[in-house]
């Protein structure tokens, strides 16, 4: 299967969680590429974690939904962080790219390039 | 019911075409004479592949915590319920033929990730392993919960080698997909259905016999098993 990329950005953090991007059901997606450009009064710290909801499996026919954390970044106030795939290598969802904030921010904008395969 | 490339075939074959792979019309196909009471029509016979195939793409994914393991029933068995499929463990994929005279060639494709793929033919048995009696795949022991497993490399979704054939009422083929990774995986196959209808070659046909020693043969699962 052809693999597909994208961006997807997010402009208002919030510390309760909001969905960067839904993985389709056949797709694994990578992240190889993310900015956090935190234009707010304070250092932000965001983390993203991949929201799973597991298949039944062995015994358990009603899985409970996972919250895997997959990595945490601080930024300065007024500073912009890149990422390149080399910062972000291994990086990979397959459930919805949620993040979190340690406080809700719309001054703080965060931009991924993804590739679903 | 089942094939598979040897390696060395297999990457000189990939290399050149895997579409190559499936069966196309006017292939010859026989079944072997262990086909059971449900398939005593096939046991035994030679049949030409009459239509030009028809190749349904289908992939499953199950998503299962490390250590644990998803079972896809493959046959017809138990209808699918009416919403999400997700949502209810215990039905089948349905990839079998609905009618006689009807074959299903299934190549099985593997997307990466951290898991690996133990074989049943039907539920109880399993078909890849040694002859021995004192060991057989345990996915509750460290060690021969291996034993006989495909991994995505074994079959990689891009140039599939691992073939399984599905006919009407056939014995359920199941496929436990066991996670073996970090936390939670996502397991996607991509199974290629290449449909195919099938017309008997009678002995009295001129061309039987030439058929007959060059058709590709179709174990019965109990062919697989016992040496």
């Amino acid at each position: 299967m052809a693999t597909v990329t994208g961006s997807a950005i997010i402009g208002t953090l919030s510390t309760g969680g909001a969905t960067l991007l839904t993985i389709p059901t056949n797709m694994k997606a990578k992240v190889k590429s993310m900015i956090i450009d935190n234009q707010s009064a304070a250092a932000k710290t965001v983390n993203l974690r991949d929201t799973v909801a597991p298949d039944p499996y062995d015994g358990v026919s009603s899985p409970t939904t996972q919250y895997l954390a997959r990595g945490q970044w601080t930024t300065p106030k007024g500073l912009t962080a890149n990422m390149d795939k080399n910062d972000l290598k291994g990086l990979e969802f397959i459930g919805t790219i949620d993040v979190y904030a340690d406080a809700t921010d719309t001054a703080c904008v965060i931009t991924i390039n993804y590739e679903l395969e | 019911m089942l094939s598979e490339l040897a390696p060395t075939i297999a990457r000189s074959t990939v290399e050149v075409k895997p579409s190559e792979l499936l069966l196309q019309q006017n292939s010859w196909v026989k079944f072997s004479k262990t086909w059971g009471a449900d398939q005593e029509y096939l046991a035994n016979n030679v049949f030409q592949v009459i239509n030009q195939p028809l190749v349904v793409r289908y992939p499953i994914s199950r998503k299962a915590p490390t250590g644990h393991y998803a079972t896809l029933d493959l046959s017809n068995t138990v209808n699918p319920p009416s919403t999400t499929p997700a949502a209810t463990a215990n039905f089948s994929w349905q990839l079998y033929p609905i009618q006689k005279n009807v074959l299903y060639q299934i190549a099985v494709g593997l997307k990466k990730g951290n898991y690996f793929v133990q074989t049943f033919i039907p539920s109880n048995k399993y078909i890849y392993t040694t002859g021995s009696t004192s060991i057989y795949p345990d996915f509750n022991s460290s060690i021969w919960r291996y034993l006989g497993v495909k991994y995505p490399k074994d079959s990689p979704e891009e140039a599939p080698v691992w073939y399984l054939y599905t006919v009407w009422n056939m014995v359920p083929i199941i496929l436990e997909l066991y996670c073996d990774g970090q936390d939670v995986d996502k397991m996607t196959l991509v199974f290629k259905i290449n449909k195919c209808q099938l017309k008997q070659i009678q002995p009295s046909d001129p061309k039987y016999a030439e058929a007959n020693a060059r058709a590709m043969l179709i174990p019965y699962y109990t062919d697989l098993v016992g040496f």
